[in-house]
């Protein structure tokens, strides 16, 4: 009876030492468990300077096969599309070690990038084969800030309405250098990539079926440079075929602002705000009127594309003579609301033509001013003013700004934009 | 009373050095003591040359055998015997030295008017109240245009330190040339400067509003640039040959020249340092943008098609840019 008792109580230590550790992991929290179980997927990765070997970007991706394919988006490894004379990607590992990155396809509609390194049966993660419900649990992968890899829970809130382009609204912190990581369910499964935030727990992932088309268009590893700013100049161009249409304007929806009707919200993407003012210390008042497209497509990190913004001012004289209230009106169609970003290397300077233009009752004055790119041929920056002749006593400027589109499509939007200014009065 | 001739001492740009007058003929001329008028100049001769009259009272220059000769100046040949008829001159050349030779009977040139004329822009100040008035116009014009364009409300503050900026400029600016008048004539001449300051501001502002308006008008900014700069440079010039007339007794060719230098200095300056600041990249937009009071029936215009068909060319201009920047690179590497 004594042996007996002996060995059950052996058999009951044996099966707890067996046993324990899953019993244990099964009784961690869930976030900790998929930290535990996935983190070795998720890596660093670093755009460095050649010439001084500092970090210019860092981000995060993960493997997506077992050959060293790794997804992360577009805007972390840019620098090395744009100037691969300058820039190299690096896979920075656990423990330290470091191996080159190759770009092998992007996507930058999406900001996707296919990046791949030189390793062999890399754990890695798969796709999700279906959207989950919305409120589902989600862990976000990365490294914020370069402090180390980070797990971030938050919800799935469904694709974003009324976006330009598609993208998953996940309520969680991400942080700069998270970009790129995953956001996976509890079994592990990718349901998008880490892409933008927007502060305060609004953040957004890049839905996987574009992950799934990105793998599907891997080129090779060792790529010519220059065929990427073709791609991604092609694709750019495609995609405004299909957003910027010339009805986009033409059957958009229309404002009323001191007895002209103008363009208003032109589509269910553009956020549109209006607002009047009184300066205090100014002899006029003001009504203004703004709307902008949310969404853009990161080209560099001084660049963008497929950005439609356009405000109208209008402008009433409290007092003023007529000189003065001319050179105040002059003043404020000279301002322009046009971010003055991009550099000598990638955009050339702005030219401009300006004219008097005579649209039915309502002569105006216009500025239509260009800019190209220079990596990006056929792609330009255009903003167009007009303000419109005759009063002495208010006035009405205009203005779109129009990024990253062709030459063609700027001058279609602007003539579009032009003609939806009627005098109802 | 006999004929009385004087015997001028040139220096090399004609001005007279020594004037000696000879009374009594036949007059020798020459390096030794016993002449009528000594010569210091090793290459003259001691006795180089006699001065005697003829019937007619002219007079008659006679080379003494010399060794270098007598030279006259123009034409340029030497001569032996030469005369000069009565009421005229010779310049001739002994040695290094030039002499002219005049008699009594030779006519001045009328007497030059004691106030020269200040140019177009001081021919009208006559006196200090219209120095004054004239620079009372030309400040006030300046300020009146500067208070069109504020917009704020109240606009005391603002006109008072711009008035206080612009009286500045002015004191400067007067104040220089009266300094060189002083320095050049012993005469201030301030209020004739300062109307001379006011007259040219009032020019100056037509300008710059005439070149706003007529951008405007035909919303051609090129074109109102060349009619500032061009308008610029003849305003300037004139300004410069008015005071330039008042401080000093340079001879009007010499005046038009200096200023017209000066002036197209500048401008050249000003073209140069436009033109390399519109050469640097800037992602800064310029057009024209210019709203004037006036009814848009005179403004050109054109239809939307003409504007918008006319595009190509900007876009020929930027592509054309654009290629400049990849190319550089290529051959870099």
């Amino acid at each position: 009876m004594k042996r007996v008792g002996c060995i059950a109580v052996f058999s009951l230590i044996a099966i707890c030492l067996l046993l324990g550790p899953c019993i244990a992991q099964e009784m961690l929290p869930e976030t900790q468990k998929v930290f535990g179980k996935y983190s070795d997927r998720v890596v660093k990765i670093q755009v460095v300077e050649k010439d001084s070997g500092a970090k210019a970007v860092i981000g995060s991706g993960f493997f997506v096969n077992p050959s060293g394919h790794i997804i992360t988006n577009y805007h972390v490894i840019s620098n090395l599309v744009l100037h691969p004379d300058r820039y190299r990607a690096e896979l920075v590992e656990a423990a330290g070690a470091i191996r080159v990155l190759s770009v092998t396809a992007v996507d930058v509609i999406n900001d996707l990038a296919l990046v791949k390194a030189e390793v062999n049966d890399a754990p890695f993660f798969r796709i999700a084969a279906s959207e989950p419900q919305q409120g589902t649990r989600l862990y976000s992968m990365g490294f914020p800030r370069d402090i180390g890899l980070s797990i971030v829970e938050g919800t799935y809130n469904g694709l974003m309405k009324h976006a330009l382009y598609k993208k998953i609204h996940f309520t969680a912190p991400i942080n700069r250098g998270m970009s790129g990581g995953p956001a996976i369910n509890a079994s592990g499964k990718v349901v998008g990539v880490n892409v933008s935030s927007m502060g305060q727990a609004i953040s957004f992932l890049v839905p996987t079926e574009a992950v799934a088309r990105l793998m599907k268009s891997a080129g090779p590893a060792k790529r010519d440079p220059q065929s990427f700013l073709e791609e991604i100049r092609s694709q750019i161009l495609t995609h405004q075929d299909v957003f910027f249409s010339d009805d986009l304007i033409r059957s958009g929806q229309t404002v009323r602002i001191g007895g002209y009707k103008l363009p208003g919200q032109l589509s269910p993407f553009f956020k549109c705000w209006g607002d009047s003012r009184h300066p205090e210390n100014f002899p006029y008042h003001a009504i203004d009127h703004r709307c902008s497209t949310d969404d853009t497509i990161y080209i560099s990190g001084e660049h963008s594309s497929g950005v439609i913004r356009f405000s109208h001012r209008y402008i009433a004289n409290d007092g003023m003579n007529i000189f003065r209230f001319n050179h105040l009106y002059s003043e404020l169609f000279q301002k322009s609301e046009h971010d003055a970003d991009g550099n000598e290397e990638e955009v050339t300077g702005f030219e401009c033509k300006s004219g008097a233009l005579r649209r039915g009752e309502i002569t105006f004055k216009t500025a239509f001013c260009a800019r190209g790119f220079k990596k990006f041929r056929g792609l330009y920056d255009v903003v167009f003013k007009a303000a419109v002749l005759g009063s002495d006593n208010s006035g009405l400027e205009t203005e779109l700004d129009i990024s990253g589109v062709s030459f063609e499509k700027a001058v279609g939007l602007t003539k579009g934009y032009l003609e939806m200014i009627t005098w109802e009065k | 009373m006999g004929k009385i001739a004087f015997v001028e001492l040139l220096d090399r740009r004609g001005n007279i050095r020594e004037r000696v007058r000879v009374a009594s003929f036949p007059a020798t001329i020459g390096r030794s003591y016993g002449n009528a008028v000594i010569v210091d100049d090793r290459l003259v001769s001691a006795k180089h040359l006699r001065l005697s009259l003829d019937s007619e009272g002219g007079m008659i220059v006679e080379d003494l055998n010399t060794v270098n000769g007598t030279w006259l100046s123009k034409p340029r040949q030497r001569i032996e015997q030469y005369s000069v008829p009565v009421g005229g001159e010779a310049v001739i050349r002994i040695g290094q030295t030039v002499l002219r030779l005049r008699g009594d009977d030779f006519a001045v040139e009328p007497a030059s008017v004691s106030r020269p004329l200040y140019g177009p822009f001081g021919r009208y100040i006559n006196n200090s109240v219209i120095a004054f008035l004239a620079f009372i116009a030309g400040f006030s014009l300046y300020v009146l245009v500067f208070a069109q364009e504020i917009s704020k409300k109240v606009i005391w503050s603002d006109l008072t330190s711009m008035s206080l900026i612009l009286l500045i400029i002015f004191a400067l600016w007067t104040g220089f040339w009266s300094f060189l008048s002083r320095l050049v004539i012993h005469s201030f001449r301030f209020m004739i400067h300062l109307g001379i300051s006011g007259i040219a501001s009032i020019v100056f502002v037509i300008l710059f509003t005439a070149e706003e308006y007529l951008e405007f008008l035909f919303s051609a900014p090129a074109e109102a640039r060349v009619v500032e700069f061009a308008g610029f440079a003849v305003i300037f010039s004139l300004l410069l040959y008015s005071h330039l007339s008042v401080m000093s007794e340079l001879s009007r060719r010499k005046r038009i020249l200096s200023s017209a230098l000066i002036s197209l200095g500048i401008v050249s300056v000003l073209l140069l340092t436009d033109y390399v600041q519109r050469k640097e990249f800037s992602n800064e937009i310029r057009f024209s943008h210019v709203i004037k009071p006036i009814g848009r029936k005179w403004v050109r215009t054109v239809s939307s098609d003409e504007f918008f068909g006319d595009l190509y060319k900007v876009k020929a201009k930027i592509d054309a840019m654009a290629q400049e920047g990849p190319k550089e690179e290529m051959v870099e590497e």
